[in-house]
């Protein structure tokens, strides 16, 4: 299996997946075409890559922006008062607040994939703004295992 | 056999009808398109409307034109007991749900198997009650068969399991920490050795991300 690892400013790995999966994160963001296929022949080139810091910049609002979608997405439960009220332990313990509303984010399963995808956009843009905050670009490492 | 044609006309301003109303569209959807295709439509009816429904469609079968037969392959209630534990198990063709009936920790999780076109997943705590986990997971594989092709299991840090953390993300990083590889840590936990015995050993994919682990696991 082909992978690609990303590292925290720790050196520590806190993402990794295939090219395909770590591809997906940029796929849908609302960035000039030209910087997401930069990006797609890194991601698939194989190599260990950085993305520096001027780069990450552009893509921070580009994930908020993705968040906002996910959050009106017909297909997402924002929520879930029926759920919370029949098991709150399950249900109501991620809320997520953005821009003064409080949403209840449940990060498993394919009913709840847009809470999922939540998630995932939203650990990755904290990632990315620790990186800008250290002034450090984000580390790839790619590698094949059995 | 079924109008699913005249419900499918029907809008969302369904969900305002009377109860019984509803009551019937809910269940003809579900005798039409399957429990699994069911969740699509979430928002539409609460899970509440669902299983009255469903419990209507237990007792009254021949409200909906089902036979016998054809109902005990929707619904089914088995009753059973682990230890000291109560609980029941319905299935609803493609969905496992446990209900503990004495058990009040066990009841404030909606515990769960779904087949989603094939791929299994779990959302399963046991508070804690050893072996129980493993019981169900055998259920599962009781009820569903040949029909699971993939399964995908998630694994996280969460305060509300037992320690905080679900055991195969403990397993999986206590390995991947001491041999910095993913498809070795994988190998390491209780779950894919059990899988494995069930001959699903082919790791098809995985994700780590934060503090989450996402695996699917394929037929041999």
């Amino acid at each position: 299996m082909k992978i690609l690892r990303i590292l925290n400013t720790l050196n520590e790995i806190v993402i990794s997946t295939n090219l395909d999966n770590n591809f997906n994160i940029y796929s849908k963001l609302k960035i000039a075409p030209k910087l997401k296929e930069v990006i797609k022949q890194r991601i698939y080139s194989e190599k260990n890559f950085e993305i520096d810091v001027e780069k990450l910049q552009i893509l921070i609002p580009a994930l908020n922006q993705r968040i906002e979608e996910l959050l009106k997405h017909s297909d997402f439960n924002p929520f879930k008062e029926e759920l919370r009220e029949r098991f709150p332990e399950q249900y109501g313990n991620e809320p997520f607040v953005y821009e003064g509303i409080t949403y209840y984010l449940y990060n498993k399963g394919r009913e709840f994939y847009i809470d999922s995808l939540i998630y995932n956009t939203l650990f990755f843009k904290e990632l990315l703004e620790e990186h800008v905050k250290l002034n450090k670009p984000l580390k790839y490492v790619y590698k094949e295992i059995e | 056999m079924y109008s699913f044609r005249i419900i499918e006309i029907l809008g969302t301003s369904e969900t305002l009808a009377p109860a019984g109303g509803i009551l019937n569209i809910v269940v003809q959807k579900v005798v039409t398109f399957g429990i699994g295709k069911f969740s699509a439509w979430k928002g539409k009816y609460t899970s509440k409307q669902v299983e009255d429904a469903l419990e209507d469609l237990q007792v009254h079968p021949e409200k909906y034109g089902l036979s016998e037969y054809e109902l005990a392959g929707l619904v089914k209630k088995i009753s059973k007991k682990f230890g000291e534990i109560e609980y029941e198990i319905l299935v609803y063709n493609d969905r496992i749900i446990w209900k503990s009936l004495n058990n009040s920790e066990l009841s404030q999780w909606e515990n769960s198997a779904k087949l989603w076109g094939g791929e299994l997943e779990f959302d399963f705590n046991t508070a804690g009650v050893k072996g129980l986990g493993q019981k169900w997971t055998d259920e599962t594989f009781e009820i569903f068969g040949d029909r699971i092709k993939s399964i995908k299991v998630e694994w996280k840090t969460d305060p509300r399991y037992p320690n905080g953390e679900s055991l195969g993300y403990k397993q999986f990083h206590e390995a991947f920490d001491e041999t910095g590889d993913e498809i070795l840590a994988i190998k390491e936990t209780l779950f894919y050795q059990t899988m494995e015995k069930k001959g699903y050993g082919v790791i098809q994919d995985y994700s780590l991300l934060g503090k989450s682990v996402v695996v699917k696991l394929k037929k041999k």
